[in-house]
């Protein structure tokens, strides 16, 4: 009676292209649906996921990391001096807290 | 003031103990450090035997108000420098709170002005719920605890992820301070090619020694003591590793920038 090794253990994580790490298999990565947009993955999806659905339709361009631009925005003084005593509570600056929140914003 | 969350998106792999632990090792070294539970199984309350509990994580939580974390300190059982912000089991009620999103900002706003502490160290449920969400938010560090095991790696996977998450959504000073492996046992082949695939994705976040798997771990968690305290050789081995991540989670708040959680990036 023969006996066989026992199986190889199998990978629990992946890399993606891009050097991002994730659990292997791909029914573990659905937090990104249920959690708020944000974080460096410009492709990460919003509370619905469509974004992430989106992505997968041209994943060739998707997968190149997003270029970092500048938007000049005109506000008054005083609103500019609101923003950044409120980002001051949470330990951003107000160009931070402009781009979080421009972000946020436009992922809904 | 540095806070620290310690998280793994899998409940058994010794996040508590590990919580204990560094929070144990933080009092040797002459650091005040506040241990916020907020785990509604309050298992670190239960072993920091805190003197004179009169409110909890869930009080606080539920208030909100700025700065009434600090009502909620207790002094602890283990060490005059231990002080404890205790748990209670209807704390699971705040982590799915019934009116949705916005409630994410409530523990680092109750923290504000909180003064007398060098270090405080949060314990998170297995979830990425409400509760561990605030932890983030309210944090400068994570550490991720895991076993090296396949469902717990892919755990680990899933806390970095989150701490991205986070980062991006709540907290832009929030960094990974380390993935700490416990209960490792160097004669099981499984636990060194799951440490090999850790090391290969994440490299240098992967902190140095790995906690080996001693009873007396959970010897001295059975008597309430730290670990610290312990006599025995298996539990200095575990008082030793835990020094060495100490001083590293401390060193990364020092330094400019911790290592991002996305790999090795080049």
């Amino acid at each position: 009676m023969s006996h066989s090794p026992p199986p190889a253990p199998r990978p629990a994580l992946r890399k993606a292209a891009d050097g991002s790490v994730h659990p292997a298999s791909a029914t573990l990565s659905s937090l990104a649906v249920t959690l708020p947009p944000g974080g460096d993955d410009p492709g990460r999806s919003g509370r619905n996921g469509r974004k992430s659905a989106k992505k997968s339709g041209k994943s060739s361009k998707s997968a190149e990391p997003d270029e970092v631009v500048e938007l000049v925005v005109q506000l008054p003084r005083s609103v500019r001096k609101a923003l950044r005593r409120r980002a001051s509570d949470y330990g951003w600056t107000a160009e931070e807290a402009a781009a979080h929140v421009l972000r946020v914003w436009a992922d809904h | 003031m540095l806070v620290v969350t310690v998280v793994s998106l899998k409940g058994g792999v010794g996040k508590t103990t590990v919580t204990l632990g560094l929070a144990g090792a933080a009092a040797a070294r002459g650091l005040r450090t506040l241990l916020v539970d907020l785990d509604p199984q309050s298992n670190a309350t239960l072993a920091l035997d805190p003197a004179t509990p009169t409110f909890t994580s869930s009080d606080v939580l539920a208030d909100g108000r700025v700065g009434v974390l600090q009502q909620a300190v207790s002094a602890t059982g283990w060490d005059e420098r231990l002080f404890v912000v205790p748990s209670e089991p209807s704390l699971e009620h705040r982590n799915h709170p019934v009116d949705g999103r916005g409630g994410e900002h409530r523990l680092r706003t109750a923290m504000q002005g909180l003064t007398g502490f060098d270090l405080v160290l949060v314990d998170t449920p297995p979830s990425l719920g409400e509760l561990t969400k605030n932890a983030l938010a309210a944090s400068s560090r994570a550490v991720v605890v895991t076993e090296p095991t396949a469902f717990a790696v892919a755990g680990a996977a899933l806390a970095l992820e989150a701490v991205d998450i986070v980062r991006g959504g709540f907290n832009l000073r929030l960094r990974p301070a380390g993935i700490v492996v416990n209960r490792y046992r160097a004669r099981s082949a499984e636990h060194r090619y799951r440490y090999t695939e850790l090391v290969d994705a994440y490299g240098g976040l992967v902190l140095e020694p790995v906690l080996p798997d001693r009873s007396a771990v959970v010897s001295a968690a059975g008597a309430h003591v730290a670990i610290q305290h312990w006599p025995s050789p298996g539990a200095r081995e575990i008082t030793r590793a835990l020094d060495a991540h100490l001083a590293h989670v401390v060193a990364s708040a020092a330094g400019p920038e911790a290592p991002l959680t996305k790999g090795l990036r080049g």
